[in-house]
């Protein structure tokens, strides 16, 4: 089986959990456009039907076809999206990834300040953020959807947008073109893609090329 | 860490009838106030009785003449559930004023969480950082506005760092 890239989103129950699962259903869309086989599935073994709790998102990016049918969870997630940067403080977000993985924040605030919350950042590649709050000036687009059932305001409305215009930008997966097709802000996703800042720390391994 | 049977041989040991701990709290007893509990309370033995349940069981610190059911519905809780700690659900903190602050015990009565209680011997309201879901329901109904929101990240500590969701 060939190399399987893990990307897990971050996010809070109800309140931001529609973008969240945007960010993961429209990456995993963008990225089989280009012919490669994805998964993208909501959280298993979190609680999300709670107001604020830390739940998750799952992708999997592969070339050829996953066979990891069964498993719920990604246990080492090359790629770990926070879309509410508070989790970095409450979460060890990076139990389980293997050395030279990406962390990509949506938050205004400096790198180096989001640092101090992650004690365990030496495993890191790369870190970047992205102030999609700040792009969109909206969070919280709709309730409705957080059960899937119906979705009023469209992929990719709200903060869903710039986060994967950032994603798109950093990890290289999927290409803007492909996810500018699929969400509905092609603006903020144009946004995202320039002003994400990113910051290396080690020559990543040889299948990550992190900073597009 | 007392079990719970030694809890009840303790009460026993101090000539007191072993209740169900859970469900009978003693100083609901005495609040709503039955015709024995009336009885008791005029007879000036109330003191030495709060004073020993609060031993007992007590993290939660109020005047017991201001105590109020928690909630306005039901007693409030006297142990803190060290296994469910969730304070990394919290965006927004509140921070008190205490010159603002009038002891009014708006927040204590409201919060769904029991977060606030009084410090007696500093005479201020006290914010248990473990349970606080950062809700702000407490800042909403602050009627001195001694309470403010300050994003989390603003702070270095205050939140446990969990290896699961929740």
């Amino acid at each position: 089986m060939a190399k399987v890239t893990e990307i897990t989103v971050w996010t809070r129950g109800v309140v931001m959990d529609k973008e969240a699962r945007d960010v993961a259903n429209a990456f995993a869309q963008a990225a089989k456009m280009q012919g490669k086989f994805v998964q993208a599935f909501d959280n298993y073994e979190d609680l999300p039907d709670r107001v604020l709790v830390t739940t998750r998102k799952y992708v999997r990016v592969s070339d050829e076809e996953i066979e990891m049918k069964y498993l719920y969870t990604n246990s080492h997630p090359d790629v770990v999206v926070i879309v509410e940067p508070t989790i970095v403080k409450g979460i060890n977000v990076l139990k389980g990834m293997p050395e030279g993985g990406l962390l990509l924040i949506n938050t205004n605030r400096p790198i180096d300040y989001m640092l101090q919350f992650i004690p365990n950042a030496d495993v890191l590649g790369a870190i970047a953020t992205v102030d999609a709050d700040g792009i969109s000036g909206i969070r919280t687009v709709d309730f409705s959807g957080s059960e899937g059932g119906v979705d009023a305001s469209g992929l990719g409305a709200g903060i869903a947008s710039p986060i994967l215009g950032a994603m798109a930008k950093v990890t290289g997966m999927a290409k803007r073109e492909n996810l500018a097709k699929i969400v509905s802000d092609v603006a903020a996703l144009e946004r995202g893609y320039k002003e994400v800042k990113i910051q290396k720390f080690r020559k990543p391994r040889a299948e990550y090329f992190w900073g597009g | 860490m007392k079990t719970r049977k030694q809890k009840i041989q303790k009460a026993k040991g101090k000539g007191e009838k072993a209740r169900n701990l859970r469900t009978e709290p003693k100083n609901l007893k005495m609040r709503t106030g039955g015709p024995k509990a009336t009885t008791k309370i005029s007879g000036g033995g109330r003191k030495e009785r709060v004073r020993a349940s609060g031993d007992l069981f007590g993290t939660i610190h109020v005047p017991k003449d201001r105590a109020v059911p928690f909630g306005a519905i039901t007693p409030a809780p006297v142990k803190q559930q060290e296994l469910f700690i969730t304070s990394n659900w919290r965006i927004v903190r509140p921070v008190i004023d205490h010159e603002k602050c009038t002891r009014c015990f708006t927040c204590y009565i409201v919060c769904p969480d029991s977060c606030w209680s009084f410090n007696e011997k500093e005479e201020k309201m006290e914010w248990n950082w473990r349970f606080c879901k950062g809700c702000q329901i407490c800042i909403n109904e602050c009627p001195a506005d001694a309470l403010s929101a300050v994003p989390e990240l603003d702070f270095e500590d205050g939140v446990v760092r969990l290896e699961k969701p929740f």
